[in-house]
C-alpha cells in the first residue's frame, strides 16, 4: 500500500489486510455508542423531569439488495426504506484493488486444525463516474500497484471488471473504465470551478467497512489551498474514502479525495483533495480519446472473484457453492494471466478450507463422501493454477508467497507445523514423506 | 559476513558429527570401519516451507530448528550412523548473494584450514539455478572425511552433506551420489543473479528477470549486467542502478533511479528533454500506465540514424524507472515481437 505522505497525513485507502480488525474495531465502537457518556443535549430532559418511555422505533426496512446492472433502481429502492441518496451518491462506487495473495497459518475454529490460508493484500477505495459509457475517475494511491481492479455500484453485491486507462504522473489522480452504459454518472465541469474559503462541500464514498453497500456522505468547508496545490477541507474522512467524489451545494464535482489526517499525529478531521483542474486537465490531453475497452465473460468473473475472496473467511463463512463454481470455472480458463491463476487458486483453496471447517473435517478424506470430489476438485485447481502462475511468472513468489507455500505444503489440509526452537527428538512435522 | 558464518557452523556441524561418532565408529580407531550401502527403496522428503526436496537412506531427525517466521525456518535433518546425511536450510539476507560463489568457496576453505581440516576438492555446482559448491574435506584427527553440498537461494543456503568414516569412503560411494543427486529445489527460492548482458539465442531464452532488490520483473534474452551509478536530477544526486542485456544490433535496459520522495513533477518531461538535447527527435510520445502506475512511452530516432529508441517511463512512490530498447530502423517499434515480449512483460513489485 501507498507510503504516508507526511507523518501527520495518510493516504485514505484500506489495506484489506487488517480488514478483519478493522471489523472487529468497527463493530465494538458501533456498539459502544449508545451507552458512552456523551455531552447532554441543549434538548435533553432534565434529569429531574419525569420519565416518559421513549417512542418506539420506527419500522424500518433494512437497504435492499439491488440486482446487478447499473444504479438505475437505487433511488426508487432506497426510499422504499426510507433514504434518499443524492445523484453524486448514485455514481460513487466502490474500488478493490488486489496487489497479491499472503498467506498465515490458524487453527480452524471447528477442525482446531492447522491450516495454510491464504490472504488477500488489497486496497479499498472509492470513486466516481464521470461518463456514461462507464469512465471513472478516483484516487490514483487507490489503483496504484493493482494486479486485478473489481468496482461494485451503490447497493450491489456484484463486482464489475476495471482497468486502469489513465494514470496522472504528478497528481493522485487516475481514471478507470468499466463496461457500460451506466445511467449514474457525474459529468467533469466544463470549466474548473472557483472555490471560496469557507464554502460548504460534501463528500461521498465507502469510508471503513467494505461490505456497506451504499456510500456515505460527509460535509465540511473549504479551508485553504495548501502550497502543493491540493485543497484542505475541513471534513473528517476515513479509510475507504479515497478516491471519492467532492461536490460543491449544487452537487457539481469540484474534487477527488486524497489524503486524511493522522489522527495518531494529532490531526484529526481535515482531508486533502485534488481539485478537478487537474482532472480536466489529463481528460482534455490524454483520457477523452483513448479507444474503448472491451471486457469478456472471464473478466468480469475474475472480478466476481475477487470480491468473493476478500468477503469470504476461510474460518468463518458457510460455504457458497456458487463461489465455488465461478472459481473451477475460472480455473479451466486457459489464457489467465499469472497473476489472475494465483488469484484463483487461492480462491479455490480458501474454499476447499470452508469446506472443511464447516463440516468440521480435519481433511479431505474426512469429508462426507459426496462432498470429496467437490474438495478435491477445488484443491486440484488451486495446485495446478499455483504451479502453472510460478512457472509462467517465477516473480510471482513475493507478492502472491501462498503459491509456493500452497505448493510447498503439497496441498495438505493439515499444514505442517514449524518446529520450535531447539526442538530435539523424532521428527514431526518439519519434512514430510512427499505422496 | 552471514555466509561465511553459515560455512563456518557447517564445517562445525560436520567435525562435531565426526566427532560424536563414537570411537569405535571413526576408522582411525576401529582400524576400519565400513559401510554397508542400502538396497531398498529412499523416502522422498520434503523440508517443510522450503523447496528443498530429497531422498535420505532412512528417516531423519530433526536436529535443531528455528522458526524465524512463518517464512524462514532453520532446520538441520540428519540420518545418524557410522555415516551421517544431513540436509540444512539456513535463512540469510538477500543482500549476500553478491558473489556467492567466491565467497561460499572461499570461506569454506578458510574454515576448514581454521579447523584443521583438509580441502581434498571443491567445485562449483547449480542445482535448478541454485549457485553452489560442492566441498570435499578430510578431518585427519578424527579420520573422517566430509562432503558438503551448498546451494545458494535468495532467502536461504540449502545445505547437504555426508560424514563417513575414511575407511568407509568406498562402500558409501554409491549411496552419497545417489543422496546428493536427489536434491531438487523449486522456483520459489532461485535466486536471479547477473550476467554478462550477452543475448541468448532462442525465444526460450527470454526468461523473467527480477534481480534481488531490484523491485521489478521483466523479461530479458539474457542473464543482464547490472551498473550502479550517480545520476543528477532535478532534485538533486541520486543513485541508480542499471540491469542490461544486448548486442550489437539491440538492446534492452533497465534504470531504476531511487529517491527519497515522488520523483520531482515533470520528471517524465525531464527524460525526454534531455534525449533531444543529445540529438534524438521525437517520433511519437504517449501516456501509459503499469500496474495503476503513471508513465510515459516516447519513440525516438537515433541522431546515427541506425536505430530506434523506445523509452518508457514509469513513476513510483519513490522510483523513477526508465525500460528502453534500442531497436535497428528497420524494426517497427509497435510491432516487433521482442520489444513486445520485453516491454509488455515489465512489472513493478
Amino acid at each position: 500500500m501507498p507510503h504516508t505522505k507526511t507523518r501527520s497525513l495518510a493516504f485514505v485507502a484500506i489495506p484489506l489486510v487488517a480488514l478483519a480488525a478493522l471489523l472487529v474495531t468497527a463493530s465494538a465502537a458501533a456498539q459502544r455508542s449508545p451507552s458512552a457518556p456523551t455531552a447532554p443535549s441543549p434538548n435533553a430532559p432534565s434529569p429531574t423531569a419525569p420519565a416518559t418511555p421513549p417512542p418506539a422505533p420506527p419500522e424500518t426496512p433494512p437497504p435492499p439488495v439491488l440486482p446487478p446492472g447499473n444504479t438505475a433502481g437505487a433511488t426508487t429502492a432506497l426510499s422504499a426504506a426510507g433514504f434518499q441518496l443524492r445523484p453524486v451518491d448514485r455514481a460513487t462506487v466502490r474500488v478493490f484493488a488486489l496487489t497479491g495473495v499472503g498467506t498465515r497459518l490458524a487453527k480452524g475454529r471447528s477442525s482446531h486444525q492447522s491450516r495454510l490460508i491464504a490472504i488477500a493484500r488489497a486496497g479499498h477505495g472509492s470513486g466516481v463516474v464521470i461518463r456514461g459509457d462507464g469512465l471513472i475517475l478516483t484516487a490514483r494511491h487507490v489503483v496504484q500497484s493493482a494486479d486485478t481492479i473489481a468496482v461494485v455500484f451503490p447497493g450491489q453485491s456484484t463486482a464489475v471488471p476495471a482497468r486502469v486507462v489513465y494514470v496522472d504522473p504528478d497528481d493522485d489522480l487516475a481514471f478507470l473504465q468499466v463496461a457500460g452504459p451506466v445511467a449514474d454518472f457525474v459529468p467533469l465541469p466544463d470549466a474548473p470551478p472557483t472555490l471560496t474559503a469557507s464554502q460548504r462541500v460534501s463528500v461521498s464514498g465507502y469510508p471503513l467497512d467494505p461490505r456497506e453497500r451504499f456510500p456515505a456522505a460527509a460535509s465540511g468547508d473549504v479551508s485553504r489551498m495548501n502550497n502543493d496545490g491540493r485543497i484542505q477541507l475541513s471534513i473528517s474522512v476515513n479509510p475507504g474514502n479515497s478516491g471519492g467524489p467532492v461536490v460543491d451545494a449544487d452537487g457539481k464535482l469540484i474534487a477527488i479525495v486524497s489524503e486524511r489526517g493522522e489522527p495518531e499525529a494529532g490531526v484529526l478531521g481535515i482531508a486533502l483533495v485534488e481539485p478537478i483542474r487537474a482532472a480536466l486537465d489529463d481528460f482534455r490531453a490524454d483520457v477523452a480519446t483513448l479507444p474503448p475497452q472491451v471486457f469478456s465473460a472471464a473478466d468480469a468473473r475474475l472480478a466476481q472473484i475477487v470480491v468473493d475472496f476478500l468477503r469470504i473467511d476461510p474460518d468463518g463463512t458457510p460455504y457458497d457453492p456458487a463461489a465455488a463454481t465461478r472459481a473451477l470455472e475460472a480455473a479451466r480458463e486457459t489464457t489467465l494471466p499469472p497473476e489472475a491463476s494465483a488469484l484463483v487458486a487461492a480462491h479455490a483453496w480458501n474454499l476447499a478450507l470452508v469446506m472443511l471447517e464447516t463440516n468440521r473435517a480435519a481433511d479431505w478424506n474426512a469429508l462426507r463422501p459426496e462432498l470429496q470430489a467437490g474438495a478435491t476438485d477445488l484443491v486440484r485447481a488451486a495446485l495446478a493454477l499455483a504451479g502453472r502462475a510460478l512457472e509462467q511468472a517465477p516473480y510471482l513468489r513475493d507478492h502472491y508467497g501462498f503459491t509456493r507455500f500452497l505448493l510447498r505444503i503439497g496441498g495438505r489440509a493439515v499444514a505442517p507445523p514449524l518446529p520450535p526452537v531447539e526442538q530435539r527428538g523424532r521428527l514431526q512435522g518439519a519434512a514430510a514423506p512427499m505422496r | 559476513m552471514r555466509v561465511v558464518r553459515i560455512a563456518f557452523a557447517s564445517v562445525v556441524l560436520l567435525l562435531s558429527l565426526a566427532c560424536a561418532a563414537s570411537p569405535r565408529q571413526t576408522g582411525v580407531a576401529s582400524g576400519g570401519l565400513t559401510y554397508t550401502p542400502s538396497t531398498g527403496s529412499w523416502p522422498l522428503w520434503r523440508l517443510a516451507y522450503t523447496g528443498f526436496v530429497f531422498q535420505m537412506p532412512g528417516t531423519p531427525v530433526l536436529t535443531r530448528s528455528a522458526a524465524n517466521d512463518d517464512a524462514t525456518l532453520t532446520a538441520e535433518l540428519s540420518v545418524p550412523g557410522p555415516a551421517q546425511f544431513t540436509v540444512m536450510a539456513t535463512p540469510h539476507e538477500e543482500e549476500e548473494l553478491a558473489d556467492v560463489d567466491r565467497l561460499l568457496a572461499d570461506s569454506m576453505r578458510a574454515a576448514a584450514t581454521r579447523l584443521g581440516a583438509t580441502v581434498r576438492s571443491q567445485r562449483p555446482l547449480e542445482v535448478a539455478g541454485y549457485p553452489g559448491v560442492e566441498v570435499v574435506v578430510d578431518m585427519m584427527q578424527y579420520g573422517a572425511t566430509g562432503v558438503v553440498q551448498f546451494y545458494v537461494g535468495r532467502t536461504a543456503t540449502y545445505s547437504a552433506s555426508v560424514t563417513f568414516p575414511q575407511s568407509a569412503e568406498a562402500s558409501i560411494a554409491a549411496d552419497a551420489r545417489r543422496f546428493f543427486e536427489s536434491m531438487r529445489l523449486d522456483e520459489g527460492d532461485r535466486p536471479d543473479r547477473v550476467g554478462q548482458g550477452q543475448v541468448e539465442p532462442g525465444a526460450q531464452a527470454w526468461l523473467y528477470r527480477s534481480p534481488h532488490a531490484a523491485d521489478f520483473a521483466v523479461r530479458m534474452p539474457g542473464r543482464p549486467t547490472r551498473q550502479a551509478l550517480d545520476v543528477q536530477t532535478g532534485s538533486g544526486t541520486k543513485h541508480a542502478l542499471t540491469y542490461a542485456v544486448g548486442d550489437a544490433g539491440r538492446s534492452y535496459r533497465v534504470t531504476l533511479t531511487q529517491y527519497d520522495e515522488r520523483p520531482p513533477r515533470g520528471q517524465l518531461d525531464g527524460v525526454r528533454d534531455m534525449l533531444v538535447q543529445q540529438g534524438y527527435r521525437v517520433q511519437s510520445e504517449r501516456a501509459l500506465q503499469v500496474q495503476g502506475y503513471a508513465g510515459r512511452e516516447v519513440v525516438l530516432a537515433a541522431p546515427s540514424g541506425t536505430t530506434t529508441l523506445v523509452v518508457r517511463l514509469f513513476t513510483t512512490e519513490t522510483r523513477l524507472y526508465d525500460v528502453r530498447a534500442t531497436l535497428p530502423t528497420t524494426a517497427t517499434p509497435t510491432r516487433d515481437p521482442d520489444a513486445a515480449r520485453f516491454f509488455d512483460s515489465f512489472r513493478i513489485l
